[in-house]
């Protein structure tokens, strides 16, 4: 029994060659600006409140450093690993937890705060919170059903 | 018998007789550490120097009230910490996080190994269904491995034997079985077993997420309240639930919801990933779970991450309180090529089995429903023209070859949606991860590199970033961390993962028998079909020279006096067998006798073939019908044994001849089947008779001399020790017979080769009168190691007849070893259909090492398994002697030990064999390991270079 899965049909890599009939000479991914338009937003705003690269020079640094690391970070992402795939794992590296910091990571199941009963609660139709009609016949002084949900 | 569970130095739960076997305890269990156990909440590392919150009680504050119940024995205040993982609750086999509910279940183990092809694909085909009933439902998917649950195979099998007393000077049948399940523990990766969560709700009721959150930090009353608001809302949904537990439970994946017990494991393996299975498995008692148990799971592993390291470190604390650190890989499954299962490829989630490195998975995966998949398509699609529009339109390139193939593909899937109702084309996505944990990191990146290997080139096994992230997905409940490596197929091709394929031959009780090529013991209970399944207990054992098939009937007799007192009788015709009387252990219950050294009259024909005992039938008129009919039957075959010994014991050109044959067959009327009767009187009755009954009474005369072998045809002697009842185990050497060489022709036979022959026919009838003559309800198992020989004379098949027929009426496991399958077909079968034999009736087939085409053709079909498709060479590729002799005499070779130390090598190299067993099939190895198994090897070491290497 042949079968193939649809990786090949879901990795399209689209590319922007430029306006129609104008043909730029670079073929960068369609991602590839919106990680490069981060990056300037972020490096103008780190221009400024570092205030480096003043005057019209600084516009052009932060390009290239933009560029630069735009490219860099491509090289990452692809088909199987999104841009947003790539800055989510960068984040989950960051914050993994380091070897000798003392904290007690993942197994914390902590008795009070998980709850633990062997057999899963039956019942009918019940519904969390008294319903309204209920609600209406405990203020005449009429009684529930009788079941788990007069408890509370 | 009595049992109980303590630990030894490695901390793994074995049983001896120390306490009652009646406690419960469940499969595998480990004894939890006292300063694990207790009421409240753990230390929350207790592999830091830090002493943690407990060592640090906060007072109370000032002017709060105190509560009623925090005077004496009240909680101890303690800071409050949130737990590491989004589970929040767990009723019954439902876990609830702050976002959704999930039911677990466990899959049913299929088998997959030796079957048709045809089978496999209606299993692939039935589970895609199975998967397509739940479309629309986010699945998360756990595959993971345990040790071999001794504890609770040694408190069956204990209750099973019947073991022989204990002799002075020989480990005692407590110790023995301690040092099964010693030797049974060593594989940490034995057992494996799938689960899958079911999404049984999407989103949280507010008001059950908030008593979650709460249910961990207010009084007492208030969290009673508060969880029973949670088990209300669980309540709601029994119906979906019920119905749930059906539909798991009906379909293909037989699946049944997770017990305490269950759960308590996954969790367990999970937060404790890659820790050996006997650190991060509970002991204790789960019949009865309550919360305080959960201090269990609380703080069993540590995990950290360098950055961007190949891997993350996994520390945890063995059950004897033990440091132990694990570095553990988190690979993903990358794209996917062609597969052809399972013609070509095995089930891909099982493929990573092939290594025994105990490879967890995790998989989270929902199937579409028909909506989705086409909006999805839809959009990808329209991608991919948009793209091509850009290329060729806009821009007046040539457009990349891929997109034309993503074209195609498209229309492709759309096709199958459209046109395709079966349910198998419905679309599936999905991540799958791997996690490959080992000592060091450059064993666990060395096991990721063969994990690529066995998948190249069909699949890529690719290793990112964010270990600890995709690690945190094995816990249930954890949300996925990454949107990388998704997955997208249809339900077929998801189908051909079947993750819960593996080996599960064997019976719950029983010797030790062997290992499967994972690792697991198999046990196997000899009589357990036979008494059960009411089959035949006739089992050929088929292998070249030096497949080790005298080996497997000796350890199998071994196991069987020594585990349940059986009545063994075993025709060893070169030697080892005879050894084995020798060992300590059975001393006292073993008899070794030499045919060549018995009295005369030991295998006169008509004395081997027993009349039936009366008494050994039921009264009445049905019991006397069974008595009459089985005793016209002995004497059938006492009047066919007779005539097929006589006839074959005349020269050829004698016995062809139509008046001898005629003349020798009224002589042996005329004496008549009696068990009383005598070939001389057959000769005197010869003498008797017109021409040419005297002449051939006169070739009879040198071949039937009163000395030499001929004596064991003639008389009747009195009852010796090779004749008795009461040996457990009785070996008849039949050292000095000459049996005629494979593919001479008869008229080349000399008379000495003609007499050896017959003699070893009676003697595999003596070992059947053995078997008549005892108690119906004892165990008793028969091994014959001359197939061939029995299948050149009529009396020899029949004899095998009789076996294949009496055996389940007699409890007898008949073991019958030859070199070629072809031996076994030809038993009982029609002219010209072998299929139509006695080959059918073998519940139990063995076949070891077969080289040759035709001879690897016909093993398979007495195997019952299809010829022609590539099964063939593996019976080329089983480990034989020459294995184990290679392996002793390289120096270098790490097995080279000596069989006493009790390392594997050497004799007790493990033979591999195929077994077929009722529907069954699968690949194992005989295991002879273990320093209580030492003299076993030893006596059955057949290998003279070995033996004078020991020397």
């Amino acid at each position: 029994m042949r079968s193939v899965s649809d990786d090949e049909l879901y990795s399209v890599a689209g590319r922007y060659l430029g306006p129609p009939g104008h043909t730029i000479p670079w073929q960068a991914r369609y991602s590839a600006y919106l990680v490069w338009a981060a990056y300037f937003v972020a490096g103008l705003i780190i221009r400024a409140q570092l205030r480096i690269f003043s005057g019209g020079g600084g516009y052009v640094v932060i390009a290239v450093g933009a560029t630069v690391a735009c490219v860099l970070t491509m090289r990452l992402v692809s088909p199987e690993r999104s841009a947003s795939a790539v800055a989510a794992m960068v984040w989950a590296e960051l914050s993994a937890p380091r070897p000798g910091d003392g904290k007690t990571v993942c197994a914390t199941l902590v008795p009070r705060h998980l709850v633990i009963t062997e057999q899963r609660p039956r019942g009918g139709r019940r519904t969390v919170g008294p319903a309204r009609g209920r609600r209406r016949r405990k203020r005449r002084g009429g009684r529930g059903d009788g079941g788990r949900g007069d408890s509370w | 018998m009595s049992g109980a569970y303590p630990k030894f130095d490695d901390g793994l739960p074995l049983l001896t007789h120390d306490r009652p076997l009646g406690d419960p305890h469940p499969s595998g269990p480990l004894p939890l550490p006292p300063d694990l156990r207790g009421p409240g909440p753990l230390p929350s590392d207790p592999l830091s120097s830090d002493p943690g919150p407990l060592s640090v009680p906060s007072a109370l504050p000032r002017g709060r009230r105190i509560e009623p119940w925090e005077g004496l024995g009240a909680d101890p205040a303690l800071p409050e910490y949130q737990p590491g993982i989004a589970l929040r609750g767990i009723s019954g086999h439902i876990a609830r996080t702050s976002t959704g509910m999930t039911a677990w279940y466990r899959l049913r183990p299929r088998p997959w190994s030796m079957r048709p092809d045809a089978e496999c694909e209606a299993l692939i085909n039935s589970t895609g269904l199975a998967l397509n009933a739940l479309a629309g439902r986010w699945l998360h998917m756990r595959v993971l491995w345990r040790p071999f649950p001794a504890a609770a195979w040694a408190r069956r099998h204990d209750q099973w034997a019947a073991p022989l007393p204990d002799q002075p000077n020989t480990p005692g049948w407590a110790q023995w079985l301690v040092a099964c399940q010693r030797e049974a523990l060593v594989f940490p990766y034995a057992v494996k077993e799938t689960y899958v969560g079911v999404e049984i709700h999407a989103g949280r009721r507010g008001v059950g997420r908030l008593a979650d959150r709460l249910a961990g930090r207010g009084p007492r009353r208030l969290r009673t309240v508060l969880a029973k608001v949670a088990e209300t809302e669980i309540a709601a949904l029994d119906d979906e639930v019920t119905h749930l537990d059906r539909m798991m439970a009906s379909s293909a994946l037989g699946a049944s919801p997770v017990s305490a017990a269950g759960m308590w494991t996954l969790l367990h393996r999970s937060c404790g990933l890659g820790l050996p299975a006997s650190a991060a498995t509970p002991t204790a008692p789960h019949g009865q779970w309550d919360s305080t148990d959960l201090a269990g799971p609380d703080s069993a592993a540590r995990w950290s991450a360098e950055p961007y390291a190949p891997s993350i470190r996994v520390e945890g604390l063995d059950p004897t309180g033990r440091r132990v650190t694990r570095h553990v890989v988190i690979a993903s499954l990358g794209q996917m090529g062609e597969l052809d299962i399972p013609a070509v490829h095995l089930p891909w989630m099982h493929t990573a089995d092939t290594l025994g490195a105990g490879i967890e998975w995790s998989a989270r995966l929902r199937v579409l429903d028909s909506q989705h998949a086409a909006r999805a398509l839809r959009h990808v699609a329209d991608r991919v023209d948009a793209q091509q529009r850009h290329y060729e339109i806009d821009h007046g390139l040539a457009a990349p070859p891929v997109l034309a193939r993503q074209i195609s593909r498209a229309a492709q899937v759309r096709d199958e949606l459209e046109t395709d109702h079966s349910g198998l084309s419905a679309r599936c996505e999905g991540w799958w991860r791997l996690a490959i944990s080992a000592d060091t990191e450059q064993d666990a990146l060395k096991v990721f590199s063969q994990l690529q290997d066995a998948y190249h080139p069909a699949i890529a096994i690719e290793r990112g970033p964010a270990q600890y992230a995709c690690a945190r997905e094995f816990v249930p409940g954890e949300p996925l961390a990454t949107t990388a490596f998704r997955r997208r197929m249809s339900v077929r091709h998801l189908a051909m993962a079947l993750p819960q394929v593996t080996d599960i031959i064997g019976d719950d009780h029983g010797p030790l028998m062997f290992t499967t090529a994972g690792g697991r013991p198999v046990a196997w209970d000899p009589w357990a079909a036979i008494d059960h399944r009411q089959v035949s207990g006739l089992t050929p054992v088929i292998g070249n020279q030096g497949a080790g098939k005298t080996f497997l009937i000796g350890t199998l007799a071994y196991h069987a006096v020594r585990s349940a007192q059986a009545y063994v009788t075993l025709i060893d015709p070169s030697g080892p067998l005879t050894r084995l009387t020798q060992l300590p252990e059975l001393a006292g219950h073993a008899r070794a006798v030499s045919l060549m050294d018995s009295p005369a009259g030991t295998l006169n024909p008509y004395r081997v073939v027993p009349a039936p005992a009366r008494e050994q039938y039921p009264d009445g008129a049905a019991g006397d019908a069974e008595y009459a009919y089985d005793a016209a039957a002995a004497d059938a075959a006492r009047t066919t044994l007779v005539t097929s010994v006589l006839t074959g014991l005349l020269p050829a050109s004698i016995r062809r001849d139509g008046d001898n044959q005629a003349a020798l067959l009224d002589a042996i009327g005329q004496v008549g089947p009696s068990p009383q009767g005598d070939p001389r009187d057959v000769v005197a009755a010869l003498k008797q008779m017109a021409d040419p009954g005297p002449r051939l009474a006169g070739a009879f005369a040198p071949i039937l001399a009163d000395h030499g072998p001929a004596r064991l045809l003639l008389g009747h002697p009195e009852a010796g020790g090779w004749d008795a009842t009461t040996d457990r185990l009785l070996v008849i050497s039949t050292h000095g017979l000459t049996l005629p060489g494979d593919g001479t022709d008869p008229l080349d036979w000399t008379i000495d080769e003609q007499l050896s022959l017959a003699l070893m026919h009676l003697t595999s009838w003596l070992a059947y009168r053995r078997v008549y003559r005892l108690p119906r309800q004892v165990p008793k198992l028969v091994g014959l190691d001359e197939l061939r020989a029995l299948s050149l004379l009529p009396s020899g098949r029949t004899l095998v007849t009789q076996f294949a027929r009496d055996s389940r009426k007699f409890r007898v496991r008949a073991l019958i070893a030859g070199q070629l399958a072809s031996d076994v077909l030809r038993l009982g079968a029609h002219s010209g259909d072998t299929d139509s034999g006695l080959a059918g009736l073998c519940h139990d087939v063995l076949v070891g090492r077969t080289t040759g085409d035709t001879a690897q053709s016909e093993a398979l079909r007495l195997l019952r398994v299809p010829t022609g498709v590539g099964y063939e060479h593996q019976l080329g590729q089983l480990s034989g002697a020459e294995d184990a002799a290679g392996a002793e005499i390289d120096p270098s070779a790490p097995t080279s030990e000596h069989p006493d130390t009790g390392a594997s090598g050497g004799a007790d190299a493990p033979r591999g064999w195929l077994w077929r067993s009722g529907e069954l099939c699968e690949l194992v190895y005989l295991d002879t390991s273990g320093p209580h198994l030492a003299g076993l090897r030893s006596v059955l070491d057949t290998n003279a270079a070995r033996a004078r290497e020991c020397s």
